[in-house]
C-alpha cells in the first residue's frame, strides 16, 4: 500500500505494509516543487500536478495504483469538539454548527472519530475534520488522471493523532509530541493516551543549532502553561520530538531539561511503530515521512473523508440522480433491446411460417394429390362436354325422318284405288321422297296428290311437275316429290292435339 | 477553450442522447424489421391463399373421384347409342353380314372412313311452298334442351346428395353448355362438329327382291339407330323375275331390283379416350399443338 502526504511544499510517498500494528516501510519518496501547483492550499494547476505525479510514478517505477492520502493544508481543518450522545446524523449537524470555518466552505464534508467518552457528563470528545468537497474531488481527480485511486482522504493532523494514540508510551500521563514538517512545527498533546490539543508554530532557527532547541523548549513551556491554566494538566511527563539527528536532539534535550528536569525527552522514531524493510530492529528515518506513514491510521470504512464525501447528501442526491439516469438508460436500453428483439422474433416467426407454407406448397404428396384432383376435374369436364355432344348428336340423328315401309304405307293409302305408285328414290338431307305415280286418267292423280297433301303429319311439302301422257302404256304419269317431316312430328302433333282437347274440355 | 456545461445543458444533452439512441434503434432496427415483416405478411397472405386453395382442393379430392366415376358412367350410358370406333374392315364385315343375312347380294360397297370428328346437324323440314304456316320447334332444340335439362337435374341431385361441390361443377359446366346450346339454336341449321363422334359413309349397291330390300331398309331404320340412311334409289332389273310363269307382270314387291343405298354409321370415343385427349390437350404446350 502507498501512503501519500501532501503539503504546500512537497509530496511524500511511502511504500509500506501494515503488519501487527506496525508499519513495514519498504520505500519512501519525496517530490518537491509542489508550490508550482499548490499555493496556500489552493490548487492552481490541476493538470500540471496530475502530470507531475504521473511522471513521478513512472520515473520511480511505482506499480501500486491505490493510495491512502493525507493533506496538510489550510483547506482542511481538524478540531476537537465535545458532543453529546446523539445520533450520527445529528452529530454531523452538531459538528457543522460548531465549525466556525464552515461558513466559508461551500460544500463541507465532515468526518470525525471519538477520542474519549465521558459518561458522567454524557458527552464525548471527537476529532472532527472538515474540508470542501471541491478540494476532495480536485485531488481525487488529479490522482485519478495520474492513474492512482485514492482510497482514503484525510487531514494529516487527524491521521497523526489517531496513529499516535495507540502508542503505549503515550498512554500514561501528559505527553507532548513535536513533529516538524519543514519550518512548521506541530505540537500534539496526549493526556492519558487521548489526543487533547494541538498547535502549529513556525520555527525560524536553523536545525541542529542551540537556537532550534531553545525554540522547541519555548514551545513546550508555552504548552505547559496553557495546560496548567486550562486545567488540562499540571505537569508534563514526556516530550517526543521527530528529530533524528543526534546533535540537534542534544540541543533540544538540554533546552527542555533546563526548563524542567522532570520532563523526559525522547525521539519519536524510538516509539513510532514503524520499521524499515531493511530490518525490523532498525528504525527507519521517519522524520520526513511521519505524516505519510500516519495515513495508515486512517480507516477507509469509518474515518476517511472519502467515505463521507461519497455519502455526502448532495452527492447521494446526485448519485440518486445518476442512478435514476442509469435506471432510465437501462429501461430505455432494455426497451430498445426488447422491442428490437421482439420485432426480430416476430420477423423470424413470420419467416418460419412462410418457409413452412412454402414447404407445404412444394410437398410432393400434396402435389400428387392436387394433380389427381385437377385431372379428375378436367376429366369430369371433358366427359360432361362429350356427353352433351353425344346427346346433341343423338338428338340430331333422331330428327331425320324414316323413309321406311310406314311412309310407303301412307303413300299406298293415298294412292289406293287411284293410281299405281313406285318409290324411286329418297334423300335424307331434305327428306325428299321421289314417287312415280301412274294412272288411267289425270283425275285420280290429282286426287292422289290431294290425298298426299292431306297427310301433313308426314309430309312438310308436296311438289310435282305436272302430268305426262305415255302412249306406250296408255296411262298418265306424274313424278311427285314428297318432303318428309321429322320423325318426332307426328307424336308432337298428337300431343298438341291432346293438349288442345284438354283445353277445350 | 473550455466550455462549462450547465445543468440545463447536461439535461438537454441527456435527453438528446436518449432521443438519438431511440431514433437509431427505431430507424436502423425496428423500421427495417417492420418493413420486412410487412413484406413477409404479404407473402404469407399470398401463399396462405394458395395453401387454403390446396386444402380446399384436397378436401374435395374424394368428391371429384366420385364425380369422375359418375361422369364416366353417364358418358358410357350415352355412348351406348353409338358404335365403338371400328376399322373399315369391321364396318364392311358388319354391313355385308347384315345384308347377306337378309337374303340380299351386296354388289358394290364403298367406304369413306373418318379422319376427324363428324359434322352433325339436325334435320330441317322442307318448307319452300309454306304449306304449314306454323313451324314447330325443331326437334334438335327440343332434344338439346332436354339433354341440358337432364344434366341440370343431375346437378341438382348431386347438390342434394353430396353437398354443393358436385352440383357446382355440373352447374358450371352446364351453364357454359347452355350458352352453347342457345347459340346453336339461334344459328338454326348450322352444323356442329363433334370431337368425340365419328361417322363412316358407306355406299352400297344391293340386289334382291324389292320386298327384301325394303325389309332391309326397315331393319336398318329400326334395329340400327346408329346407322342412318342418307339416300337411296331404286333400279328395276329387267329379267325373268318381272313376270310370273304365265307371263303376267309380277307385283313390284316380287320383282328384282337394285338398291343403291348410302348409309352413315356413327361411332363414338370411349370414356378413356375422351379423358386421355383432354389430358393431352392440357399437358401439350400451345406451340406443340
Amino acid at each position: 500500500m502507498l501512503y501519500v502526504y501532501l503539503n504546500d511544499e512537497t509530496l511524500k510517498v511511502v511504500e509500506a505494509e501494515k503488519k501487527d500494528r506496525r508499519v513495514l516501510v519498504r520505500n519512501s519518496y519525496t517530490l518537491g516543487d509542489i508550490n508550482k501547483y499548490v499555493v496556500s492550499g489552493e490548487i492552481i494547476d490541476k493538470d500540471g500536478l496530475s502530470q507531475y505525479i504521473k511522471d513521478f510514478w513512472t520515473q520511480n517505477g511505482i506499480s501500486e495504483k491505490s493510495a491512502r492520502f493525507c493533506l496538510n493544508s489550510s483547506g482542511i481543518v481538524s478540531k476537537i469538539i465535545e458532543v453529546p450522545h446523539i445520533s450520527k446524523v445529528k452529530t454531523e449537524l452538531f459538528i457543522k454548527a460548531d465549525f466556525k470555518t464552515i461558513e466559508r466552505i461551500r460544500e463541507p464534508v465532515i468526518s470525525y472519530y471519538t477520542i474519549n467518552d465521558n459518561k458522567e457528563k454524557n458527552v464525548r470528545n471527537v476529532l472532527a475534520t472538515v474540508a470542501d468537497k471541491n478540494l476532495i474531488s480536485s485531488f481525487v481527480e488529479i490522482f485519478s488522471k495520474a492513474g492512482i485511486k485514492l482510497v482514503t482522504f484525510d487531514d494529516a493532523l487527524a491521521n497523526l493523532s489517531a496513529y499516535l494514540r495507540n502508542i503505549p508510551e503515550l498512554l500514561k500521563g501528559v505527553n507532548i509530541v513535536l513533529v516538524s514538517d519543514g519550518n512548521l512545527l506541530t505540537s500534539l498533546v496526549f493526556t492519558g493516551g487521548n489526543f487533547a490539543y494541538s498547535s502549529n508554530t513556525m520555527i525560524t532557527a536553523e536545525r541542529e543549532t542551540p537556537e532550534y532547541g531553545y525554540q522547541m523548549a519555548r514551545i513546550v513551556s508555552q504548552l505547559s502553561q496553557f495546560l496548567k491554566s486550562s486545567g488540562m494538566a499540571s505537569e508534563i511527563n514526556s516530550v517526543y520530538v521527530s528529530q533524528n539527528d543526534d546533535s540537534g536532539f542534544e540541543f533540544t534535550d538540554q533546552a527542555i531539561g533546563q526548563l524542567d528536569p522532570d520532563i523526559k525527552v525522547g525521539k519519536l522514531r524510538d516509539i513510532f511503530r514503524a520499521v524499515s524493510s531493511q530490518g525490523e530492529e532498525q528504525n527507519p528515518d521517519i522524520e520526513g515521512y511521519i505524516y505519510a506513514i500516519s495515513a495508515s491510521a486512517s480507516d477507509p470504512h469509518t474515518q476517511s473523508l472519502i467515505r463521507k464525501y461519497k455519502f455526502d447528501p448532495d452527492a447521494s442526491k446526485k448519485k440518486g440522480s445518476l442512478m435514476l439516469k442509469v435506471l432510465l438508460c437501462a429501461v430505455l436500453g432494455f426497451s430498445a433491446v426488447a422491442s428490437s428483439a421482439s420485432v426480430i422474433i416476430v420477423k423470424n416467426a413470420r419467416q418460419n411460417k412462410l418457409d413452412e407454407l412454402n414447404a407445404r406448397l412444394m410437398d410432393l404428396d400434396i402435389a400428387r394429390s392436387l394433380n389427381e384432383y385437377h385431372t379428375n376435374l378436367n376429366g369430369i369436364k371433358s366427359l360432361v362436354y362429350a356427353g352433351v355432344d353425344l346427346d346433341y348428336a343423338v338428338s340430331c340423328i333422331k330428327t331425320y325422318p324414316l323413309a321406311d315401309s310406314s311412309i310407303k304405307a301412307v303413300v299406298d293409302r293415298c294412292a289406293s284405288g287411284l293410281c299405281d305408285i313406285e318409290i324411286v328414290s329418297y334423300s335424307a338431307e331434305d327428306g325428299k321422297l321421289t314417287i312415280n305415280a301412274t294412272a288411267q286418267s289425270e283425275y285420280p292423280i290429282s286426287r292422289f296428290i290431294s290425298n298426299l297433301m292431306q297427310e301433313s303429319e308426314y309430309f312438310s311439302d308436296i311438289d310435282y311437275t305436272g302430268y305426262t301422257y305415255m302412249d306406250s302404256t296408255d296411262r298418265w304419269r306424274v313424278n311427285v316429290l314428297c318432303y318428309l317431316s321429322g320423325d318426332e312430328l307426328p307424336e308432337q302433333t298428337e300431343q298438341a292435339a291432346s293438349e288442345e282437347e284438354q283445353e277445350d274440355n | 477553450m473550455q466550455t462549462k456545461l450547465t445543468a440545463r445543458d447536461k439535461f438537454l444533452l441527456y435527453v438528446l442522447g436518449v432521443v438519438v439512441v431511440i431514433a437509431a434503434v427505431v430507424y436502423f432496427v425496428i423500421m427495417p424489421a417492420q418493413a420486412e415483416i410487412a413484406s413477409l405478411d404479404e407473402s404469407i397472405e399470398t401463399v396462405q391463399k394458395s395453401v387454403d386453395l390446396q386444402d380446399d382442393s384436397l378436401a374435395k379430392l374424394d368428391d371429384t373421384k366420385m364425380a369422375f366415376e359418375e361422369a364416366t358412367d353417364s358418358y358410357n350410358e350415352r355412348k351406348s347409342f353409338f358404335y365403338p370406333i371400328m376399322t373399315a374392315d369391321e364396318v364392311d364385315k358388319m354391313l355385308t353380314t347384315f345384308e347377306t343375312n337378309n337374303g340380299l347380294t351386296v354388289r358394290e360397297l364403298e367406304l369413306i372412313m373418318p379422319t376427324s370428328g363428324t359434322s352433325i346437324k339436325s334435320f330441317k323440314p322442307h318448307t319452300s311452298q309454306s304449306l304449314f304456316s306454323v313451324q314447330p320447334e325443331t326437334p334438335a332444340q327440343t332434344e338439346s334442351s332436354a339433354a341440358t335439362d337432364l344434366y341440370a337435374e343431375k346437378a341438382k341431385t348431386y347438390a342434394e346428395q353430396n353437398g354443393s361441390y358436385l352440383g357446382e361443377v355440373y352447374s358450371y359446366i352446364l351453364s357454359d353448355e347452355a350458352e352453347t346450346d342457345k347459340a346453336q339454336a339461334t344459328e338454326g341449321d348450322s352444323s356442329v362438329v363433334s370431337d368425340c363422334v365419328y361417322s363412316v359413309d358407306v355406299r352400297m349397291t344391293l340386289s334382291g327382291s324389292r320386298a327384301d330390300l325394303e325389309k332391309s331398309i326397315d331393319l336398318l331404320y329400326h334395329d340400327y339407330p346408329a346407322i342412318r340412311i342418307t339416300a337411296y334409289n331404286w333400279t328395276e332389273v329387267n329379267d325373268q323375275r318381272s313376270e310370273d310363269l304365265s307371263g303376267n307382270p309380277l307385283p313390284i314387291s316380287d320383282r328384282g331390283y337394285l338398291l343403291n343405298i348410302n348409309v352413315r354409321l356413327y361411332m363414338a370415343d370411349s370414356a378413356d379416350k375422351v379423358t386421355e385427349r383432354e389430358e393431352a390437350s392440357v399437358q401439350t404446350p400451345p406451340e406443340a399443338e
